[in-house]
């Protein structure tokens, strides 16, 4: 049976891209109601695998996945058996056995999703996969700017940070530039991999570059377990250096929104002042996240492809 | 078999003018009063309803717009298109009528009525369509009717309205 | 006197002799007794068909992994020699990486008298360079000669230490044994785990870069020159690499080198598809620009050697996400299918392409090379040069192979050791 997946936006078209961030508008009027949950999905299975540690991702998948009166069967990482050295595929088709309709999965190596999705009878959506994508990010980034510009296509958008271990960045490159923007990416050579630009974006060093006259500033989080891997010296120098501040906001358009994956390192790539200041939409993307991911279960889950 | 019409534009208009006048003599207290369109074509009609209550009693009566994609109990399989419900008001208290353009088996209304439930509880909900067309298959009726008509199963009811399809036009299809 | 086998009807070509011509064989007693025209009348004897044949010397592979001892999941050495016959090699050189390493005398007369029992191919190891392959302690290089090793090696896993490796050269060559150096410099690789490059950025994939092996080769270059030992890089996989061995060999520095067949026909861009862990290999697949001078490097000889590369590996291994998946692919039945592919597209001739399977390994491992002509060691494999076969009924225990199904040239008619087949494909492997 053709199952409906959702793996990356790099393979989609603008076209479907658009048809997500619609659907995902008509589910944010669910958390307003005084029943916050609607029968959709009555019966239907949803499956949860987290492979990799992961809090808000999962909240949101799971609240998505109840609202929608799906059952959910929540396997995290410390629970299951791949650290009794089963592979991937034994440890979902073990779950396959329980018939899911959807599987989330969320897993340190980029690929894994594909796999299960080439071996294992149900629909995946990918929570995120090592450094490939995080496409339900992208399109929750994608639709905070949609409502807040009012369009994408044409607009300036800034990302800064860790691209290359960043599969938040290569989900928002590859929706950004699908649907027409501008997208420039953002940080010092060791954080900017080798023919990034053919995803659709061009690259610079200078962060002042990246920024001015930008539309929109996305800041990326940093692991502070790269300093390690001397990808950048200390905390310090890349906030002085990469951390965006109200001076070198100052740069962008007035109106510039200013976004974050989350969590925020406040002080090193965000200065206190700009992750709470009046053009930061860093909650806002946490609760258009969950009725992106209502979006993509309902998507996924609902009935077979057309032959 | 040709199709048969049963409202030209004058009978459509003539219909909600009558309808808009049972709602409000059905209506003890016009200030609780609220018209819900049921996507897709019970939305301009229940605009029009309320353009009509306005003109002719002056009262200003409220209009929602209700999606029930996600409450059809054939959601898994039509997997249909999903679109924003917008309800300019509380729900809670309210006299509700839902508008449709269409009754027949009640699957739909059953399906408004649980997308209704979902935001508040209102005082009363009434049922008002423009073509009740038979074949019940739940335990429903509607309150404010424009026009009653007999069909068989193999018939089907074509509603075409202004703003959806660029006329006013009621007919009744044969088996193909 | 013991009865003579007459090979008769094919196609003979022998890169060493340079002959390629219509041909008879009659081997006897282990050797090539008589090369005769093709018209000239055969001596009595039990005969093999080779008409429509090509018959040639046997092949030799310098890069395979028989996973053995400690791999049984994943080969063993019944299924992969029967694999090697079944590819026409007569002589194969495996990976000292096993478990535990073919560090001492012991393992690899161990290995080698096993192999033995099997009476298929002959098996001549790589032994470890160093103990446990772990790059701190030299192996007893000596002994290992003596048990049957015809070279010494990393197993995959460069030695770091330069002081180290030069010590270890400078005595693999009192010891007469070749060097293989794997040619990636292990930092530069970091996690990576295919070719650097656009595909790998947007698979997010940790890249291996270009330099890895450019680095590593020049490192090998120098480290040959300075010691004189006998050094042998590979797999190669890149167009910088095959431009450093063609500057030295301008030179005068006698540093062979081989590449698989896989490095001969993919590309990293067939990894984007679906992440296909078959794909993923040591060193990882590269762009077009670098197979094309991969190609042209072996069809000029810089590189002399094309090996298998053969890696088998148990679905397990394969069914994980690409970072997670085990390198590795078998390729000990598809080699000659591959490189005749390279003949059919022009990339080079036949006869050259037998002399990367024969000749040029000999070279690497300073042995004399196999001949059709007399006197020399029976070692002989008959195949058919044009008609296609799909890839099928494997051999080899493992699966992990991009190619199953691809119709491909070569199917291998006769494998003959020292004069006894020991595969017919009517029969398969004896």
């Amino acid at each position: 049976m053709a199952r409906r997946h959702l793996l990356d936006l790099q393979s989609l078209t603008g076209a479907e891209i658009e048809r997500l961030l619609d659907l995902a508008e008509s589910f944010e009027d669910i958390s307003l109601r005084a029943v916050k949950k609607v029968p959709a999905l009555r019966g239907r299975t949803i499956c949860l695998l987290f492979l990799e540690a992961s809090t808000r991702t999962r909240a949101s998948f799971e609240l998505a996945a109840k609202r929608l009166s799906a059952d959910t069967l929540s396997v995290s990482g410390s629970a299951s058996s791949v650290e009794k050295g089963e592979t991937l595929l034994d440890t979902a088709r073990n779950l396959a056995a329980y018939r899911p309709d959807v599987i989330v999965l969320r897993h340190k190596a980029s690929g894994a999703p594909h796999l299960l999705a080439a071996h294992v009878d149900a629909s995946i959506v990918n929570a995120g996969d090592g450094a490939h994508e995080h496409p339900t990010q992208g399109l929750l980034d994608l639709l905070t700017i949609r409502r807040h510009c009012r369009r994408i296509a044409g607009l300036k958008v800034a990302i800064i940070g860790d691209i290359a271990h960043s599969r938040v960045a290569r989900s928002d490159i590859a929706g950004l530039s699908r649907l027409g923007a501008e997208v420039v990416v953002c940080g010092p050579p060791t954080m900017l991999p080798t023919g990034i630009e053919t995803l659709g974006c061009t690259a610079t060093s200078s962060r002042e570059e990246a920024v001015a006259d930008a539309d929109v500033v996305m800041m990326l989080r940093i692991q502070k377990e790269r300093a390690a891997e001397e990808l950048f010296p200390s905390d310090r120098e890349y906030a002085a250096a990469y951390g965006l501040d109200p001076q070198v906001l100052r740069a962008a358009k007035p109106d510039c929104l200013v976004m974050h994956p989350g969590p925020v390192n406040r002080g090193v790539e965000l200065h206190p002042d700009v992750a709470d200041g009046p053009r930061s939409v860093i909650l806002e993307q946490v609760s258009t996240g969950l009725a992106v991911r209502m979006a993509a279960l309902y998507h996924c889950a609902g009935g077979e492809l057309p032959a | 078999m040709a199709d048969r019409t049963l409202l030209d534009e004058r009978a459509v208009d003539r219909a909600l003018r009558r309808l808009a006048l049972q709602i409000l003599e059905g209506t003890p207290d016009p200030g609780r009063l609220a018209l819900v369109g049921v996507r897709t074509r019970g939305v301009p009609l229940a605009r029009r309803l309320a353009q009509t209550i306005a003109a002719q009693e002056g009262v200003t009566v409220p209009v929602g717009e209700l999606d029930i994609a996600l409450y059809r109990d054939d959601v898994l399989t039509a997997h249909p298109e999903v679109r924003p419900t917008v309800l300019p008001f509380e729900v809670e208290g309210r006299h509700i009528v839902l508008v449709d353009d269409v009754l027949f088996t009640g699957r739909t209304t059953r399906a408004a009525l649980d997308a209704l439930m979902a935001w508040g509880r209102p005082q009363v909900v009434r049922l008002a369509v423009l073509v009740d067309r038979g074949h019940r298959e739940l335990p429903l009726h509607a309150d404010f009717v424009g026009l009653t008509v007999e069909t068989s199963l193999a018939e089907s009811v074509a509603v075409r309205l202004a703003e959806t399809d660029g006329a006013d036009l009621v007919v009744l299809r044969g088996a193909a | 006197m013991t009865d003579a086998l007459i090979l008769r009807g094919g196609r003979l070509v022998c890169p060493t002799t340079g002959r390629d011509a219509p041909g008879t064989l009659v081997l006897r007693a282990g050797h090539i007794e008589a090369v005769l025209p093709a018209d000239a009348p055969a001596p009595e004897g039990r005969s093999l068909d080779a008409t429509g044949a090509v018959v040639a010397p046997g092949f030799i592979d310098l890069h395979c992994d028989l996973a053995w001892p400690g791999h049984l999941h994943r080969e063993g050495l019944d299924s992969g020699t029967a694999a090697a016959v079944r590819g026409g090699f007569t002589t194969v050189c495996p990976s000292p990486a096993t478990d535990p390493a073919l560090d001492t005398p012991e393992a690899v007369a161990g290995l080698v008298a096993q192999a033995a029992a099997r009476r298929r191919c002959r098996v001549r190891p790589v032994a470890a360079l160093t103990a446990g392959l772990a790059g701190k302690r030299l192996t007893e290089m000596f002994g290992l000669a003596a048990a049957g090793a015809v070279a010494v090696g990393d197993g995959g896993r460069p030695v770091a230490d330069a002081g180290l490796l030069r010590r270890a050269l400078e005595y693999a060559r009192a010891a007469g044994l070749p060097v293989w150096m794997f040619p990636e410099d292990a930092d530069l690789r970091g996690r990576g785990v295919m070719h650097e490059g656009p595909v790998a950025t947007r698979l997010g994939l940790a890249g291996v870069p270009a330099a890895a092996e450019h680095l590593a080769v020049a490192r090998a270059l120098v480290l040959a020159e300075l010691t004189g030992a006998r050094v042998h890089v590979g797999p190669i996989s890149t167009a910088g690499a095959v431009a450093r061995l063609a500057e030295a060999r301008a030179r005068g520095v006698d540093v062979t080198a081989a590449a698989t067949v896989a490095h001969l026909h993919l590309t990293d861009a067939a990894v984007a598809e679906r992440y296909a862990t078959d794909l993923r290999v040591c060193p990882p697949l590269r762009p077009q620009a670098d197979v094309d001078a991969l190609r042209a490097g072996v069809a000029a000889g810089v590189v002399q050697a094309v090996a298998s590369g053969h890696v088998p590996r148990s679905p397990a291994e394969k069914a994980e996400a690409f970072a997670e998946a085990a390198p590795g692919m078998v390729a000990l039945e598809t080699t000659l299918g591959l490189l005749l592919e390279l003949v059919a597209q022009g990339v080079l001739d036949l006869p050259t392409a037998i002399a990367r399977l024969t000749v040029g390994p000999a070279q690497a491992l300073g042995l004399t090379p196999g001949a059709l002509a007399p006197g020399a060691p029976a070692d002989v494999v008959v195949f058919d040069p044009a008609s296609r076969v799909r890839v099928a009924g494997l051999q080899t225990r493992g699966r992990n192979t991009p190619f199953l199904g691809r119709a491909l040239p070569g199917l291998v008619r006769y494998t003959l050791v020292e004069g006894r087949v020991v595969f017919d494909a009517e029969e398969g492997p004896c």
